[in-house]
């Protein structure tokens, strides 16, 4: 089963079908814009609340869902030294451990020493998740269909406006001021402009696409306005 | 007796495989013969967590003059401890006139985590445990590789290896750092790290200037730290290497190389890793 379906299992069993877009957005605007020098990315619970606003418990469960279904996103065990758990003592892939109450760490990071720990001493771990980042973000891009979808879901809902307002404004990487001042104009754009499909397909390119787009969307409107106030550098570069 | 130190060395998934390995009848649990479990012990004895030296037989060295002088010894671990056993004994020597293998072994107390009876505390016990070392040299590439037990933490052991090899050299009036020299194996380590063998998951390094320390770890188990900034400037020997761990995927070990020519197999490597990341490193080189 491919991403976009195992999100939509998950929106619909946790009743947030109305969310589905947006954490579609975040995931891919997410995993996109880490680093391209890495295979393997990590995924925070805490990103992801960030941007879709949907807690960082129900992040947590949803990549502990995306982990069980897909091969595409792993759960790791961050273990802590038995000597001071304020210390890491080394971390293990969830599907490297064979044995849940028998799971042996040589070489400790903090003290050198070799531990030995159970899942069921949660005291002693913190569960994180990683993505294979090429295959994540060709399983989750937008093809004409799913922007058509997206933008009717968007279109109904202010808060998911201000949410995709946020992820796109994070791509522009400006400095804290001009991103307020963007984001502003990015929702007055979002509503009305027609080139805001390009914009949401290269969601999951590199900054020089989303900056490009995002002048055709300015320049689609009659009068340049405080996003273009604020970008006018970048896109002078794009 | 030979059981407790045979397991001690190697993960039950390798030691169990080694009756059919050594073509021996019975499993490893219905083994009792003390030929054969010596026969398994010497492997375990050559393998599992070590730290590992290379050296280089030099331009100018005869090697003739060691290989005349070796008396061969049929492998005899010194097992149980016996009170004053001595510094270091060599428990086995081979040679067919061309490459030689010494071993040798000797106690050390270490303090070892005890549980209680009923399972709910652990308390830590001073204890004499057995520490093997293993000289193999090959002539087809002159070179020979020390493997040693973990006898303390990091550089500082290196001292404690010279020592241990002028005890076995003194025995054949040799003076082994006339022969040999030791061989930087920081660069194969990074080549390895290009052709993605190796991940660093902890990079520990001092700028000498300040005097700070930067020590940057991965959390993520599949991360590498090749593209941090401590990294590259360790690399570049703009900071001092302190340690730097690794995760070589392929044979699913972690090592941490001290310095420039000091590595540590963490894991309980079997005769497959261990080979395997030696050869790599020679490889490499």
């Amino acid at each position: 089963m491919g991403l976009k379906k195992i999100l939509l299992n998950f929106c619909e069993i946790h009743e947030i079908k109305d969310l589905s877009c947006i954490l579609h957005f975040t995931l891919l605007n997410y995993v996109a814009n880490l680093s391209k020098k890495q295979p393997n990315v990590n995924l925070s619970p805490k990103v992801i609340d960030g941007f879709s606003g949907i807690g960082e418990e129900k992040a947590f469960q949803l990549l502990t869902y995306l982990s069980e279904h897909s091969d595409l996103i792993q759960k790791y065990y961050v273990f802590k030294c038995t000597d001071d758990i304020d210390e890491i003592s080394e971390s293990l892939n969830a599907e490297d451990i064979d044995d849940d109450t028998n799971i042996q760490i040589y070489g400790c990071l903090k003290c050198n020493q070799n531990h030995v720990y159970s899942l069921s001493e949660t005291q002693f771990y913190e569960i994180g998740f990683n993505a294979k980042r090429e295959e994540v973000i060709n399983q989750l891009n937008f093809n004409s269909a799913d922007i058509f979808k997206e933008m009717i879901v968007l279109n109904t809902n202010e808060e998911h406006i201000d949410r995709l307002a946020n992820i796109l404004t994070s791509k522009l990487k400006l400095s804290a001021p001009d991103q307020e001042q963007a984001k502003q104009g990015m929702i007055k754009y979002l509503h009305s402009v027609k080139s805001f499909s390009s914009v949401i397909a290269s969601i999951s390119g590199d900054l020089a696409d989303t900056t490009g787009n995002i002048k055709k969307m300015a320049e689609d409107v009659t009068g340049f306005s405080t996003i273009y106030e604020s970008i006018k550098g970048l896109l002078g570069n794009s | 007796m030979y059981k407790l130190e045979i397991e001690r060395r190697l993960n039950k998934t390798d030691y169990t495989r080694l009756p059919r390995l050594l073509g021996f009848q019975n499993t490893y649990d219905n083994t009792n013969s003390t030929d054969e479990l010596k026969n398994m012990l010497e492997i375990a004895d050559i393998n599992g967590s070590k730290y590992i030296e290379l050296y280089q037989l030099k331009t100018t060295a005869d090697i003739s003059r060691i290989l005349q002088n070796l008396v061969s010894i049929t492998y005899q671990p010194n097992i149980p401890y016996i009170e004053n056993q001595g510094d270091l004994s060599i428990i086995k020597v081979s040679s067919n006139g061309l490459n030689f293998e010494i071993l040798a072994d000797f106690y050390m107390v270490e303090e070892v985590w005890h549980k209680s009876e009923d399972g709910r505390a652990q308390t830590l016990i001073p204890r004499h445990l057995r520490k093997v070392l293993h000289l193999r040299y090959n002539h087809v590439n002159r070179k020979l590789i020390l493997t040693i037990d973990p006898i303390g933490d990091g550089v500082k052991i290196a001292e404690d290896i010279r020592r241990y090899i002028n005890i076995i050299f003194q025995t054949y009036n040799i003076n082994f750092y006339e022969f040999f020299e030791i061989v930087d194996i920081d660069n194969a380590i990074y080549t390895m790290i290009d052709n993605h063998l190796l991940r660093p998951k902890r990079v520990k390094s001092k700028d000498d200037n300040s005097n700070r320390i930067y020590d940057t770890l991965a959390q993520n188990p599949n991360d590498s730290l090749s593209d941090e900034a401590i990294f590259t400037d360790t690399r570049s020997n703009t900071l001092n290497l302190d340690r730097m761990r690794l995760k070589h995927d392929n044979f699913n070990i972690n090592v941490e190389l001290f310095g420039n020519d000091l590595l540590k197999i963490w894991s309980r490597a079997n005769w497959e890793q261990s080979d395997g990341i030696k050869e790599n490193i020679i490889e490499f080189l």
